[in-house]
C-alpha cells in the first residue's frame, strides 16, 4: 500500500485516471506514512480524514462514471496552513489564529479543486510565515525527515517535510524572502518561487504585498510544472495578478536546454558559502550545460541598494498589517516575530 | 537608555500606539542605526526621475556584456 505513496504527483494522477489505483487507496497510502512518521516530523497542524475520505470516494465514483474532472483528479494534497478554504481551519501557524475559519476560499485552492485535487489537512509553518527555520512555538517545531534534529527550513516547513517524507504528493508553500526555496533545499524536494504576480494571492494570508508569492513544493520538476500550469494566470479577484497568458509548463520540460542561458551570480549569493554547497551547485550546472544550456557567470548590479531596501520592505509591510494585534495582543506572537516587526513602525514613509 | 532608542520608542508609541513587546524588539529597534547607515550609503545613487529606469538600465547593461 505505501508504495502508492512513493508515486510522484503526475504518476498518482495517472494511476487514478487509468484505474490502476483508487483515490481512496492513494489517501490510505499517504495516511499510513503519516501515521508512521508524523509524530516525529510534526509536519501537520490539522488533519481531516473524514472529509478527505468523502472527497476520495466521490472522486472514485466520478472515475467510474467517466466524469473526470482534470489533471489532478483524485489526488489528495495538503498545503501550508495559510490557504483559506471556506469553513475550514486556517491557523496561519499562529496562536492568534488558532481557531480561525475563513469565509472565503483561495483562488489557487479552487483551481486545484477544479482540476480534481482535494485537501486532507493543513501543514505546519512558521508563525505568519515569518521565519526561515521551521520553528513554531504554538504548534511545535517541524523536523527534517532526513535528520530529525535538523531544521526543515521555513517558512513552508510542513510543505517541505511532508512531501519529502512521502506523506503528501505536493504542497503549496509561499515565498516572501525564501520560504519555498529554503525548505525545498533543506528537505531535498523541488520547489518553485514563481515570478512575482504570476499566481493569484486571493485568499492567501498576506505577509508583504510587495514580495509575497504562491508556489508549489513537489517531488519533481514535472510535478511543479503541472501545478504551475493549473494555478498561474490572471485572477480578477487579485488586481496584482499578471495579465500574461499561461504557457504549458509541462510541455516545455522535454530535457532539451539548447538556447537557454542560465545566469550564475559570482557575488553576494555565494559569499561565505560552504564548499559542499558550491560543489553541488557546480555539479548541477554541469548537468544543465550537458543538456545544452549556456552557463553565464554574471555580477549582479545594485545588490547593495537591493539589500538596503529588502531589509525594510517586508518588515514594514508586515508591521502595517499586524498593527492592531501588536497593540492589543503582542504577547501572543513569537518573540522573534514581534521583535522583528517592531522597528518597522519607526521607518519613515519616504523609505 | 540610549537616546536614539528612546526616540524610536517614543515615535512608535506616538504614531502607532504600540509599545516595545520585549527586549529583543528594543535591540532590533536600536539596530535601525545600521539600516539608516545602509540608506545613507545609497544617497545620491538615485536621481529624481531615475527610479525604476536606472534599474532597467543596469539590467540592460548586464545583458549586453
Amino acid at each position: 500500500m505505501t508504495e502508492l505513496a512513493d508515486l510522484t504527483l503526475v504518476e498518482a494522477a495517472a494511476a487514478v485516471r487509468l484505474g490502476q489505483a483508487s483515490s481512496v487507496e492513494l489517501l490510505d497510502a499517504l495516511w499510513a506514512n503519516l501515521k508512521a512518521v508524523n509524530p516525529q516530523l510534526n509536519a501537520t497542524i490539522w488533519l481531516d480524514r473524514e472529509g478527505a475520505e468523502m472527497a476520495a470516494r466521490q472522486a472514485d465514483r466520478a472515475v467510474r462514471e467517466k466524469a473526470w474532472l482534470g489533471p489532478l483528479h483524485g489526488v489528495p494534497m495538503a498545503h501550508k496552513d495559510m490557504y483559506y478554504q471556506a469553513g475550514k481551519l486556517s491557523t496561519c501557524g499562529s496562536a492568534l489564529r488558532k481557531d480561525f475559519s475563513p469565509a472565503i476560499t483561495a483562488t489557487v485552492i479552487e483551481k486545484l479543486a477544479a482540476a480534481g485535487a482535494y485537501t486532507f489537512g493543513g501543514l505546519n509553518m512558521a508563525e505568519f510565515a515569518q521565519n526561515p527555520t521551521g520553528h513554531n512555538k504554538t504548534f511545535g517545531d517541524c523536523h527534517n525527515p532526513w535528520n530529525l534534529p535538523y531544521i526543515t527550513g521555513g517558512s513552508s516547513s510542513g510543505s517541505g517535510a511532508s512531501v519529502a517524507a512521502r506523506c503528501n504528493y505536493a504542497a503549496l508553500g509561499s515565498d516572501t524572502g525564501g520560504s519555498i526555496r529554503l525548505p525545498a533545499a533543506a528537505c531535498g524536494v523541488t520547489g518553485i518561487k514563481p515570478t512575482q504576480t504570476r499566481v493569484s494571492r486571493y485568499g492567501v494570508m498576506p505577509l508583504s504585498f510587495s514580495c509575497d508569492n504562491v508556489g508549489p513544493l513537489c517531488r519533481t520538476a514535472l510535478d511543479c510544472a503541472r501545478i504551475m500550469t493549473l494555478i498561474a494566470g490572471r485572477d480578477p479577484r487579485d488586481s496584482t495578478s499578471a495579465q500574461l497568458p499561461v504557457p504549458d509548463y509541462e510541455a516545455a520540460l522535454d530535457g532539451d536546454l539548447r538556447g537557454l542561458r542560465v545566469g550564475v551570480p559570482t557575488t553576494y549569493f555565494l559569499d561565505d558559502t560552504d564548499a559542499p554547497v558550491v560543489r553541488a551547485m557546480e555539479q548541477a550546472l554541469e548537468v544543465l550545460a550537458a543538456r545544452g544550456a549556456v552557463v553565464q557567470r554574471i555580477t549582479l548590479p545594485l545588490m547593495d541598494a537591493i539589500s538596503a531596501c529588502v531589509s525594510i520592505i517586508s518588515r514594514v509591510e508586515a508591521a502595517t498589517i499586524h498593527a492592531q494585534w501588536m497593540r492589543t495582543r503582542a504577547a501572543d506572537y513569537g518573540v522573534h516575530i514581534s521583535s522583528r516587526m517592531y522597528p518597522g513602525y519607526a521607518i519613515p514613509g519616504p523609505y | 537608555m540610549d537616546t536614539f532608542l528612546a526616540e524610536i520608542e517614543q515615535t512608535i508609541a506616538r504614531w502607532h500606539g504600540i509599545a516595545a513587546p520585549n527586549d529583543p524588539a528594543r535591540r532590533m529597534a536600536a539596530d535601525l542605526v545600521a539600516t539608516i547607515r545602509a540608506f545613507e550609503d545609497q544617497r545620491g545613487a538615485l536621481a529624481f526621475e531615475d527610479e525604476p529606469a536606472s534599474f532597467e538600465a543596469a539590467l540592460l547593461a548586464t545583458r549586453e556584456e
